[in-house]
């Protein structure tokens, strides 16, 4: 399969420190890539950076066939890349329902009402929200409103999909529950998916491959069972302790 | 969606610089006409003036006085901030509002009614008390009151802001005055140090109150060379540097020690906390802190007072004036929050271009309103602007200029307290900036963009200064018509246009509050 | 329903350009510019009385207190280059002579002019004087017995009221005038020795002359220099004040007639009119009647208490070297005042 993500030599530097440095990676299409590391360890910069949303000083960035980042500059912005993105934080609009958040991406994108409307009735059933789509954010449960925000990711069906820890500070029966239908998903939409985390647990759960960022070095990528075999990671030893994954 | 018409990755610099392009119409055009002026102004004259002692002991004046009116200031604005903004005061929120309304008023009105309560002839003046009034420390005890507002309000909805987790903690490990003390004031600061300067520099240009009592000050040097029979507006412009200068400084130094978060305490927000409860000490705190509330409101009574009888006479002394100060306030305003809204983003994003127009902005409110007016005068009095100059639109200008600052600061305030992942989730969903901004932060930030709009508007609306010298014949907003009646006007009538002017601001606030409330629901 | 308001907000936004344009929408004909260094309190009555007689729009910018009579001269300066004023109502007939050096000022020999005295008009017809003020002495009759009534301006500087006397600041307004008088009349220096001595005497710098008569009334001060319409308000209001026509046995009072000017600007057959209706009888009377003026016209009757220019001795004063001093004076003024 062709490649839907390739980064070649990015570097991102604040103040003097590289919060990235001479990253290269390829994600290929229809893959799940999690993306672990410590917090501070730059992979959610890395997330930023093929969003478009942080400029990288070096390198670049191809999004399926098309240059979007090139020697340091942004030659594709944010909204004309094709990619979306689940925020730690959701960043779901307080203002629109369930709905509306739903189907600003479409019209942004030019899609058609009946379109829209059949395709954010099919997201709304996947994700088993239904009969939700007139609340505001506010109205909602933490597990629901996680869920409208990777539907309102997937319902503009991106080139790939980027989530920013979307499960952290979740209990446990939550997380498991909507792993699950994260997985499911990304299989039934075939979509490609960029998946930061901390947790090992939450990257062995999507399946697929890892990649491992220490202090902004690409220091892993295959799979998980590869990692527990690199005894020179941290982040892999921390791995074999935890009896759970 | 005129898509095709721009590219939409040039909508955000396109609108921040057409943005850009007006605010340096208004503000920055005028500064540059009168530069030019100073250019050619008699240098000799200039450097004889800034190498006088006197020049720099009025300097120094100035200093002391925009000094010690800081300090008063702080005394009154912390303990009231700190009481009426987290203590259990019985109707705390009444006694805000109230204490903040003279804020809102020009600063010689209040001057003007406090010589009605201590003149000789005032309410509670004999000679002693109008000796007090017309000296640096009566001028200095005035502006004070007038300006503390400005702690009280910025200090109160910091305290507000703090997280009521941390207050809890600090009652549990050492009870109310301690939690006052060592966990409120501290975190308050950088409202502490805002206020300190917006209250320092507002002191430093100011030219009404000390003019009216009599005290020496700086900005009344640079006013005699646009005042005074040998018009120089360049050397008005040399002589106003210093003042410029200093502002400046100080400026930079409270954004370099408070940050972005600091303007963040004027974004109106009420969030409901849990009051410090003062146990055994509620009533008398109760009383002091509505003594201290009401104080600044006393001038306003004595003007009413002194009214009387003039109420009956202001149909035929008030004129059009209203109509032109709203008028011309509504329209500045509107045209500051159009302006601010891209600056003001692009500023709390930090985005390129926002710091050097906030710059210019806040450039043009510290810069004397007079020799902004003469700049204005040299910008706008052509042919081809003859429309703009022989209308009301020159005021609105001026206002503009003079203002644009306000709503500016508190936009890039309101927008910097949103987490940037609202706007990022919109633009990763393909939307351009116009659409990001129409249908995400326009209508999230409602509120504080609403709030910005009428902090501007009440400002606008106090205005002397910047509209009186440019203000089109025939057309004066109230403020004018005050202060040119008040040659030999008839006292009470003077008294009841003064009550008008009250009136008009407490109604734009009234509505103006309502509204923003109403939106909250 | 986003249409319907963005429809709503285009009409406000129209309604609001209207509303500011509206005092500009000039239509040529039917209006005049007056700027008027004149109390607002009573010019703005007899312009509104022109007006309603004539159908001519006025449109007015007042003086403030603090920049009397020189704000609106400034603003005409200013605006040389594009001239907004029609006619300027000056308190004084002194700060004109400033415009005609400026090429701002249209002569025009109003027919309205010739029962005006020679000495208060211009012969070209660059000003025309009317209804009259003096500078007069305010003095508090509780604080100042009849036996010691000043005399002269000089008994300012005398040390027996040191602390109790009081002018207006005299890099403003008509003490600007009065001052300038006194250096053609005495010369410079011994003028600049004069303000030296009242302010080794403590004399209190008012912001104007309504201020000082506020002082004097009060009883802050015991006298203090002020115009004939400052003295006329205190005794209206019943201020125990006893009004001194100063040196009437030596220089002579100092005069100021109002002084009405044709500017440069863009409605000068109306213009021609208003100056007409300023210079008329009926304006003069009105200034004479409501502002305690002096009447200068042999037609207009004096007000009870007010005397006629010409029933006390004036101060001879060539207007055109009161103007020129004026100007030289200015710098060492500010210095004196401290500005």
């Amino acid at each position: 399969m062709s490649a839907a993500i390739k980064i070649r030599g990015v570097t991102v530097r604040r103040r003097e420190a590289e919060v990235l440095a001479d990253v290269s990676l390829e994600v290929a299409a229809g893959e799940v890539l999690s993306v672990l590391g410590h917090s501070g360890s730059g992979k959610t910069t890395l997330l930023r950076v093929i969003a478009g949303l942080t400029r990288p000083d070096r390198g670049s960035v191809r999004v399926g066939d098309r240059m979007v980042s090139l020697d340091g500059a942004i030659a594709v912005p944010p909204e004309d890349r094709g990619v979306a993105v689940v925020f730690q934080d959701l960043a779901l609009w307080p203002h629109l329902t369930v709905n509306g958040n739903l189907a600003f991406g479409l019209e942004a994108r030019g899609v058609g009402r009946e379109e829209r409307e059949a395709r954010i009735a099919a997201m709304l059933g996947m994700v088993g929200l239904s009969g939700r789509a007139g609340r505001h954010p506010a109205e909602l449960s933490g597990g629901e409103r996680q869920r409208v925000a990777i539907a309102r990711a997937l319902v503009l069906r991106p080139a790939a999909v980027l989530l920013d820890e979307p499960l952290a500070n979740l209990d446990l029966g939550l997380k498991r529950e909507l792993l699950a239908l994260f997985r499911e998903l990304l299989g039934e939409e075939g979509a490609t998916a960029v998946h930061v985390t901390h947790d090992p647990g939450d990257a062995a759960a999507l399946g697929g491959r890892v990649a491992v960022l220490e202090r902004g070095r690409l220091v892993h990528v295959g799979s998980l069972e590869e990692l527990r075999t690199r005894k020179d990671l941290a982040l892999a030893r921390e791995l074999n302790r935890d009896r759970s994954v | 969606m005129g898509r095709a018409l721009v590219p939409r990755r040039l909508e955000q610099p396109l609108l921040l610089g057409a943005a850009g392009a007006l605010l340096t119409m208004v503000a920055l055009v005028p500064l540059l006409a009168l530069a030019g002026e100073a250019f050619a102004a008699n240098l000799a004259g200039v450097a004889r003036t800034l190498g006088a002692a006197r020049t720099w002991e009025l300097f120094g004046s100035s200093l002391a006085l925009a000094a010690s009116v800081t300090v008063l200031a702080l005394l009154v604005g912390l303990p009231l901030g700190l009481l009426l903004g987290r203590a259990d005061v019985s109707g705390r929120n009444t006694a805000l509002w109230l204490h903040a309304f003279p804020l809102f008023l020009p600063p010689f009105l209040l001057a003007l009614g406090w010589f009605h309560v201590f003149g000789r002839t005032g309410v509670l003046g004999n000679a002693g008390t109008a000796a007090a009034l017309f000296s640096p420390i009566g001028a200095a005890i005035v502006l004070a009151l007038a300006l503390a507002p400005v702690v009280t309000l910025l200090v109160a909805v910091a305290l507000q802001a703090v997280d009521p987790s941390l207050e809890e903690a600090a009652l549990i490990a050492g009870g109310p005055w301690r939690t006052a003390t060592r966990i409120l004031l501290p975190l308050s600061r950088p409202a502490v140090a805002l206020g300190a300067l917006v209250v320092f520099s507002l002191v430093f240009s100011e030219l009404g109150v000390p003019m009216f009592l009599r005290v020496g000050v700086y900005p009344a040097m640079v006013f005699a060379r646009l005042g005074g029979v040998d018009y120089a507006p360049g050397e008005a412009v040399a002589l106003s540097l210093p003042l410029v200068a200093v502002s400046t400084v100080l400026l930079l130094a409270e954004r370099r020690a408070a940050g972005r978060r600091s303007f963040a305490a004027l974004g109106l927000r009420t969030r409901e906390v849990p009051a410090l409860a003062l146990g055994r000490w509620r009533g008398a705190a109760t009383g002091a802190a509505w003594a201290l509330a009401v104080l600044p409101l006393a001038p306003v009574a004595a003007l009413a007072w002194r009214a009387g009888t003039g109420f009956r006479e202001l149909p035929r002394w008030l004129g059009a004036s209203p109509v032109n100060s709203l008028v011309s306030t509504l329209a500045a305003a509107t045209f500051t929050l159009l302006v601010a809204v891209p600056v003001g983003h692009a500023a709390a994003r930090g985005l390129r271009g926002g710091a050097g127009l906030d710059a210019l902005a806040v450039l043009a409110f510290l810069t004397p309103a007079s020799v902004l007016g003469a700049g204005l005068i040299g910008a706008w009095n052509r042919p081809a602007t003859e429309a703009v100059y022989a209308s009301l639109a020159v005021v609105a200008v001026a206002l503009a200029a003079r203002y644009a600052a306000i709503g500016l600061r508190t936009a890039a305030v309101v927008f910097a307290q949103s987490p940037p992942h609202l706007e990022e989730a919109a633009a990763v969903s393909g939307a351009g900036f116009l659409r990001r901004l129409g249908r995400i932060l326009i209508p999230i930030h409602a509120r504080g963009l609403g709030a910005a709009w009428l902090l501007t508007a009440l400002f606008c609306l106090r205005d002397l200064e910047a509209a009186v010298l440019i203000y089109p014949a025939g057309s004066e907003p109230l403020t004018v018509r005050i202060f040119t009646l008040e040659a030999n006007g008839p006292p009470a009538v003077v008294a009841a246009l003064a009550c008008s002017q009250v009136a008009l601001s407490a109604g734009v606030l009234a509505l103006g509050a309502l509204a923003l409330l109403r939106r909250r629901a | 329903m986003r249409r319907w308001r963005a429809a709503g907000g285009a009409a406000l936004a129209a309604t609001l350009l209207g509303l500011l344009a509206g005092g500009g929408c000039r239509s040529k004909a039917r209006e005049v510019v007056v700027y008027a260094s004149i109390d607002q309190v009573f010019a703005e009555p007899i312009l509104k009385e022109y007006e309603r007689r004539s159908g001519v729009k006025v449109r007015a910018v007042f003086d403030t207190e603090e920049t009397k009579s020189t704000g609106v001269l400034n603003r005409i300066v200013a605006e040389a280059k594009s001239p907004q004023a029609d006619v300027f109502w000056s308190g004084d007939p002194v700060r004109p002579f400033l415009l005609v050096r400026k090429g701002l000022v249209q002569p025009y020999r109003s027919p309205a002019a010739a029962p005006v005295p020679a000495a208060y008009r211009a012969q070209d017809g660059s000003w025309t004087g009317g209804a009259a003020r003096a500078r007069l002495l305010l003095v508090n009759r509780k604080l100042v017995p009849a036996s010691e009534m000043p005399r002269s301006v000089r008994d300012l500087a005398n040390p027996r009221w040191k602390g109790e006397i009081a002018i207006a600041n005299p890099v403003f307004g008509t003490t600007t005038m009065h001052v300038a008088a006194l250096a053609t009349a005495w010369g410079d220096e011994e003028l600049f020795a004069f303000l030296r001595a009242l302010k080794d005497n403590g004399v209190r710098v008012a912001s104007s002359n309504g201020e000082v008569k506020r002082l004097v009334a009060t009883g802050e001060v015991a006298f203090g220099l002020a115009d004939t319409d400052d003295a006329a308000e205190a005794v209206k209001d019943g201020a125990p004040i006893e009004v001194v026509y100063p040196d009437q046995d030596g220089l002579g009072t100092l005069v100021m007639p109002t002084a009405v000017v044709l500017l440069t600007g863009p409605h000068a057959e109306e213009g021609r009119k208003l100056v007409d209706y300023l210079l008329s009888p009926e304006a003069e009377g009105r200034l004479v009647a409501e502002a305690a003026h002096h009447p200068l016209r042999p037609d207009v009757p004096a007000a009870p208490g007010v005397k006629r220019v010409g029933e006390f001795r004036a101060m001879a004063v060539e207007y055109a070297k009161v103007a020129e001093a004026m100007e030289r004076l200015q710098p060492r003024l500010r210095e004196w005042a401290g500005l």
